[in-house]
């Protein structure tokens, strides 16, 4: 008990710290100063997001070892295999690099929103360009770096995929291991429940942060001053991003094209991963879907209409997107085990699931897209004699298309790379690409799972592109 | 004439422990160009959103030629007052183009597009059917507002600070072209303005705001020259204020005697313009010239009498005065107000 708590507690601590130095240093590297193709760096940073935490966690296991990718590579130039890599480590190594890109999203925005006039004022009364990083720009970044931190560590305790993969014993890992093949839920429920304790507190303290960081918010319209790099600077700036992305991007994916031009020199078939993409495809849409249609009449209510009862309508989803997956998971299987038995392992139930887990993603959406329109266009369109229903029909929604469109491609992509819930509450034989990657790393069949893991990537790479990266850059 | 197009009674409305509105009357006559004007923060854009019913108060009624929209256990939507509005931004649908914009109100029948043609042309935006709102300039956005608020036939028409978004260079022709097409459309319009000048140069009634309540409401001219209080004359237009003791019918001050109808401490009002400056003789004693500000069309001068008072004497261009030299004050006309 006592280790599994100190091993999730470690575990948590170094990867915030190592992803919150990494995604702080990315960010500004490419916003504020004047590093060439700081733009394209920027997108090249956030590319490691298309790939899952147990997809990097796989393509680590399967470069490792006797048989792996890199141990061939090393053992053909005459250097010495690689242990398998497994234990604290490598889960270190992978929660940090397939985890740094949201911190970087999210501190990017705030830095480029900076009112640069403010730094100015400083070094206008005789401030060096040190104390004025100090005294100005770090303190307006606290809220972006506060939130950044508990999102990550919410993250990194309900982690399940690739510690599980790595073989390091945290609460997830245990929860499943205790779960597995034992009729009696009640020792994973235990642990659930710890966990779920712990994740509960994170998002306190975060909620609290999050509602204070609204007073910091800043518009300035002005370009944000870049500092200038010296040629070392530059050189160093380069080796960091450079070696970021090929550690997080360039490695991983190269290891999946290993395998997969392995397998198919073998004879092994793409075509076998067909149906588990058209499941995935199929299910995430229909969530997709179902909780964009979910959303609109709420964010609407929220936005237009507050009080105290919308805005707990809008906490209550944040509060189980916030908690342990594999915890949701749980709670709805035992639920529907116990009072609505015909639902149990159907796709209704994954997609109710799903609904309690990213409505959030897609409610933020619509909310802002809301916030962005106003009300004073509502007004006029009553005004012009057309009722409060008409008023939905030709102005609202219309104009919200853009934002609902934007949190379905979230959502879309959150349930595309959804494991530890499709795990437990699939239907039988309906495996997804996480499912299918899962087991077949597992069963340590890598060529199957680079086949799956490459279907994910490219099939969650358009809309995150289209939607997400697109939009930051803009 | 006949009814007035609004009549507000008693209108109360609370933001928190702010009252935006307080026992607030007005009256907007059938046919007028009428200003609501008042400094930021009186309760106009509160007002306004009463009347088009954006918005509910707490006490107090009001009704639309008549028909009562606003009362206990009455409250009638936006939708069906026929008021048009044009707000501060405009608000233009961004998806919909100008004669999507001007057409929206508008029943989908065989008179829509005719009666799109009509308005678009009576703003002189002929030709610009198909444009999209970011595709104009302000003042183009700003006539399609106002073609859109026209173009049902509103009772009356409120327009909300409607020339603070455009630049000082347009500001003059664009407000003598949008009077002019609601003139030609015999609208009524409510302007909602704190600008005075604005307010006294294009309405026929300009009622004054301050504090949630209506203070007074007069022509431009009426306002100007018999404000119904000290606030009143200091926010419309320019005075210079003394204040004296009254005693039956004459009051004292530092300028001399002057008629007064009000008994006992006062504050007496002189417009700029009713003082004048001579080297012989006045009704308003000795002063020493203190400083001159010359704007090409007039000129302001202060002056100083010897117990410090100053006051400020609005000339015409030619006049010549310099600082310290000695003069006569001419008073023409003064106001009473009881302190």
């Amino acid at each position: 008990m006592l280790e599994l708590a100190g091993n999730t507690a470690l575990l948590t601590v170094t990867v915030t710290f190592t992803t919150l130095v990494l995604g702080l240093t990315s960010a500004w590297l490419t916003t504020r100063t004047d590093l060439p193709g700081s733009g394209l760096w920027s997108t090249l940073v956030t590319l490691p997001l298309v790939i899952p935490s147990y997809v990097g966690a796989m393509t680590m296991l399967s470069a490792s070892g006797n048989n792996g990718a890199l141990t061939v590579l090393f053992e053909s130039i005459g250097l010495p295999s690689l242990p398998v890599f497994q234990g604290f480590w490598p889960s270190w190594a992978a929660l940090s690099l397939w985890n740094f890109s949201f911190v970087h999203l999210l501190i990017v925005p705030v830095l480029r929103r900076l009112d640069p006039s403010l730094e100015d004022v400083a070094r206008g009364l005789g401030a060096s360009r040190w104390k004025t990083f100090r005294t100005i720009v770090i303190p307006q970044l606290r809220p972006a770096i506060a939130s950044s931190t508990l999102l990550v560590a919410l993250y990194v305790i309900a982690e399940f995929g690739a510690v599980s993969m790595l073989r390091y014993e945290t609460f997830t890992r245990a929860i499943y291991t205790q779960f597995a093949g034992r009729l009696d839920p009640g020792p994973a429920l235990y642990l659930a429940g710890l966990l779920t304790t712990a994740a509960l507190v994170i998002v306190l303290v975060q909620q609290r942060v999050r509602g204070r960081a609204a007073l910091y918010t800043n518009r300035s319209t002005r370009e944000p001053r870049l500092h200038h790099l010296s040629r070392w600077a530059r050189v160093g700036a380069w080796a960091l991003l450079g070696g970021l992305v090929t550690l997080a991007l360039v490695i991983p994916v190269a290891i999946l094209i290993w395998w997969m031009i392995r397998g198919l020199s073998l004879g092994n078939s793409m075509l076998t991963v067909l149906p588990h993409l058209t499941r995935s495809v199929l299910i995430s849409g229909l969530a997709a879907l179902v909780i964009a249609i979910a959303a609109l009449p709420i964010g609407i209510l929220v936005v237009r209409f507050p009080s105290k009862r919308t805005r707990m309508l809008e906490s209550i989803p944040w509060l189980t997107y916030s908690l342990p997956h594999l915890a949701v998971g749980l709670a709805f299987l035992v639920l529907t085990i116990r009072i609505a038995r015909p639902i149990y392992q159907t796709v209704i139930l994954l997609v109710l699931v799903y609904l309690a887990m990213f409505l959030p993603l897609a409610l933020a959406a619509v909310e802002s897209g809301m916030r962005r329109i106003g009300p004073a266009l509502e007004d006029a369109s009553r005004s012009l004699g057309v009722g409060a229903l008409g008023t939905l029909r030709r102005i609202t929604i219309p104009l919200l298309r853009p934002s609902v469109l934007a949190g379905a491609a979230l959502v879309f992509l959150s349930v595309m790379k959804e494991l530890p819930a499709t795990l437990l509450l699939r239907p039988t034989e309906f495996d997804t690409l996480p499912v299918r990657i899962w087991s077949a790393t597992n069963e340590l069949f890598y060529t199957q799972a680079s086949f799956a893991s490459l279907a994910l990537i490219a099939a969650s790479a358009l809309p995150l592109y289209f939607f997400v990266i697109r939009d930051l850059h803009e | 004439m006949s009814d007035p197009v609004i009549t507000a009674v008693g209108v109360s409305k609370r933001f928190g422990d702010v009252k935006a509105l307080d026992e607030c009357d007005l009256t907007v006559p059938s046919g007028a160009v009428m200003t609501l004007l008042g400094p930021s923060g009186s309760g106009k854009s509160t007002m306004l959103r009463i009347i088009a019913g954006f918005d509910r108060p707490e006490r107090g009624t009001v009704d639309i030629r008549g028909r009562r929209v606003v009362g206990p256990e009455v409250f009638v939507p936006p939708e069906q007052r026929r008021v048009g509005v044009v707000l501060q931004d405009y608000a233009l649908f961004p998806h919909l183009d100008v004669a999507g914009n001007v057409g929206y109100g508008l029943a989908r029948d065989r008179d829509r597009s005719r009666r799109i043609d009509e308005v678009v042309e009576l703003v002189g935006l002929t030709g610009l059917r198909k444009r999209y709102p970011h595709e104009l300039s302000g003042g183009q956005q700003q006539r399609v507002a106002l073609a859109r608020a026209l173009a049902p036939s509103p009772d009356l028409v409120i327009l909300d600070e409607p020339f603070s978004n455009l630049d000082e260079a347009l500001r003059g022709q664009v407000r003598r072209d949008i009077i002019e097409v609601i003139r030609n459309a015999s609208a009524t319009a409510l302007f909602i303005t704190h600008d005075q000048e604005e307010a006294l140069s294009m309405s026929d009634l300009v009622a004054v705001m301050n504090a949630g309540r209506i203070v007074q409401t007069a022509p431009p001219q009426v306002l100007y020259w018999e404000p119904a209080n000290e606030w009143i004359a200091s926010f419309v237009g320019d005075a210079n204020f003394v204040s004296g003791r009254a005693h039956g019918g004459t009051v004292e001050t530092a300028l001399g005697t002057f008629p007064c109808d009000a008994d006992g401490d006062i504050v007496m009002m002189i417009r700029p313009e009713e003082v004048g400056l001579s080297l012989a003789n006045g009704n308003g004693g000795e002063a020493i010239v203190r400083s001159t500000e010359f704007f090409g069309h007039d000129q302001l001068v202060t002056v100083a009498y010897p117990d410090g008072t100053t006051i400020r004497s609005r000339l015409g261009p030619d006049s010549n005065f310099s600082p310290g030299q000695h003069v006569v004050v001419h008073i023409e006309s003064t106001t009473c107000f009881p302190r």
